[in-house]
């Protein structure tokens, strides 16, 4: 089984040295979120699919420049109402173009791909407009859409820096479903990013982050928010 | 030559409001945040060099009090408009302060390559390069004399080149002049208007398009056959659009339709609303008017003409601002059109109009990555979108 993972860069899940449209290898830097997706699998099915190498990584930037195969139908414009919810659009569209690559992927490796898609819930695309819910439903609807079965929606709510302070969390008992309700604004005084750098001591950045994740410090298996339970079950049940 | 910058200061929810313009641009926006306003200020502006502003506000039924923000003391209307020629290059500007107690512009200052007009506490001077001085800077002559300045010893309303013969002008503000006055705004097209008989059209559709009939005779059979082609692309059974002079001078549209060896001639009070309102639309652009200015574009015209209209507005060598609530006129905007020329309007607490580039607000510009213009338009919660617009870094 092969794994495709796209997010938004270092502090998720990572970058893609120039030069490939899906980097492996040593062409691939992941970030802290592709070890707990690496985590979850290996304590599940004991493998790590970093350690075997059975992993790419497409930027999102690569993704989205495949944008123009789902634009040329004029005429088909998708409109928000009852069913489909506004600020979900991207999502959908997102889940769909990376499903494509990971078809492709899968096409020329004779093996199966799960393919995982880190966004922000309050990150730039929709700037903290619209409900988490609908858009991991547009996910998964995007996937579903180019019939792809092992689609993996990824995202934190409101950001990845909760999962983490959920992580780091003295006593691991404590409900860290708040979080969730904190607004995922930088610039906001009690913002979740600040908490983040005043609990590492540190700016967090992407490879401190993966540093202390890869060291034990930070353990995805003490997060139980909501968002990231939704995540590990899906990825479980695709794998 | 185009508008690529107008700033207007005071009128009506215009504060302090900067507008940039590509040569196509359509300004978007929820119900009530100004976008027929700028239709409306450039009008205004326009008619300042066409003058007789009290027969303006008569038409549009407004007193000279309705011209100002309600939110503000301050009488006088500040403008500038920055002008670009067709390569694209600073062609000149023009500032002033319109008076709206004295209903004419107490200063201007008019600059267009090379070439100036000022207006200052009752005098005023016009600058032009000296024949045959050499002197250049920037590659325009230099004015190497100081110009004389004239008391205004004539009244006159909006601005003072409404009363200047062209004669006495540089050829480039002569050109900025017929520029100016050429601009009508079509932001209140009725149909009941278009369909009205007519006698003359004073070089433009009229409030409304009520001078439609005459504007089309006055375009002369040459043109009005190109816009009977172009209507029968999308209208199968046209076969002629006529302009008939009835007795007194008075002008008449009508169509003739074929349907199998049948003709069918229909007057314009028959004549459906959506066909008329493209008549209108083509007759603005077949006309020598550079600058076509329409509002709630999508009115009337059904969606199989979309992309027809979408194409005409986009290619013709106009500038074109048009308005519009449609997420269908906008999916039909090539990405880098949309980028330059699609205006997201929005007010501010305090009540005043402000203008964003829509796919430059950052949600927005990705949105359009993967998506069309209307379905990023029509994903878009806008009502929330002021405050991912006040975070960005610019402000707006």
């Amino acid at each position: 089984m092969y794994f495709l993972f796209s997010g938004e860069g270092a502090t998720d899940l990572g970058f893609g040295l120039p030069g490939t449209l899906i980097a492996e290898g040593d062409q691939y830097h992941h970030g802290p979120m592709t070890v707990f997706a690496d985590r979850i699998i290996e304590s599940r099915h004991g493998y790590s699919p970093l350690e075997s190498e059975c992993c790419g990584y497409v930027s999102e930037h690569d993704v989205a420049a495949r944008g123009h195969e789902l634009k040329s139908a004029r005429k088909m414009l998708a409109l928000p109402g009852a069913k489909v919810p506004k600020e979900t659009r991207y999502f959908f569209n997102t889940a769909r173009l990376l499903a494509r690559f990971a078809r492709d992927k899968g096409a020329e490796r004779y093996d199966d791909v799960v393919a995982v898609l880190f966004r922000d819930s309050d990150g730039t695309a929709s700037a903290g407009r619209g409900l988490w819910p609908d858009k991991r439903k547009s996910m998964l609807d995007g996937f579903a859409e180019e019939d792809f079965l092992r689609g993996v929606p990824m995202i934190p709510k409101p950001k990845s820096e909760a999962w983490i302070i959920c992580a780091l969390k003295a006593d691991p008992y404590a409900a860290c479903d708040p979080l969730e309700d904190r607004s995922g604004n930088d610039r906001s005084p009690n913002s979740l990013k600040g908490e983040l750098e005043r609990l590492l001591g540190e700016p967090a950045t992407g490879e401190l982050l993966l540093s202390k994740i890869e060291d034990g410090s930070i353990d995805c298996h003490r997060i139980t928010m909501p968002s990231f339970l939704s995540f590990r079950e899906r990825l479980e049940e695709v794998v | 030559m185009r508008i690529r910058q107008l700033h207007i200061d005071n009128f009506k929810s215009l504060i302090d409001f900067d507008l940039p313009l590509a040569k196509f641009t359509c300004l978007i926006g929820l119900n009530g945040v100004g976008k027929s306003t700028v239709l409306q200020c450039i009008d205004f502006l326009a008619q300042q060099v066409r003058g007789d502003i009290k027969e303006w506000l008569r038409e549009r039924t407004w007193q000279s009090r309705d011209l100002n923000s309600r939110l503000r003391t301050k009488r006088n209307i500040d403008f500038k408009v920055e002008i670009v020629d067709d390569w694209d290059q600073a062609y000149g500007s023009w500032e002033g302060s319109f008076n709206t107690t004295k209903l004419y512009c107490t200063s201007e200052h008019l600059s267009i390559s090379g070439t100036g007009l000022a207006v200052e506490d009752g005098t005023y001077s016009i600058h032009q390069p000296l024949p045959n001085s050499g002197v250049r800077v920037g590659g325009r002559p230099f004015v190497t004399q100081l110009p004389a300045e004239k008391q205004i010893d004539f009244s006159y309303e909006g601005s003072i080149l409404s009363q200047l013969k062209d004669t006495g002008l540089p050829g480039p503000i002569v050109e900025f002049k017929r520029f100016l006055q050429n601009i009508r705004s079509l932001d209140l097209l009725s149909p009941e208007q278009l369909r009205q008989k007519t006698r003359d059209s004073s070089g433009s559709l009229g409030l409304g398009g009520k001078r439609l009939s005459s504007f089309l005779h006055e375009l002369g059979p040459e043109r009005r056959a190109n816009l009977s082609d172009q209507l029968k692309r999308v209208y199968k059974h046209l076969d002629t659009m006529n302009v008939r002079s009835l007795r007194s001078g008075w002008k008449l549209l009508e169509i003739q339709e074929r349907f199998g060896d049948k003709k069918l001639t229909t007057e314009a009070r028959h004549i459906n609303d959506g066909m008329l309102r493209l008549t209108a639309i083509l007759s603005e652009l077949g006309s020598d008017h550079r600058f076509v200015l329409l509002d709630e574009i999508e009115n009337g015209i059904n969606p199989e003409l979309v992309e027809f209209v979408i194409d005409l507005l986009t290619t013709t060598p106009k500038q074109v601002l048009v308005t519009t609530h449609s997420p269908l006129i906008l999916n039909y905007l090539e990405d880098e059109v949309a980028r330059a020329g699609v205006m997201y309007l929005y007010k501010t607490t305090d009540g005043h109009t402000q203008a964003v580039p829509f796919f430059k607000i950052p949600s927005l510009a990705k949105k359009l990555e993967v998506m069309g213009p209307g379905e990023a338009f029509v994903d878009t919660n806008l009502t929330l979108l002021g405050e991912e617009i006040e975070q960005m870094p610019e402000g707006r």
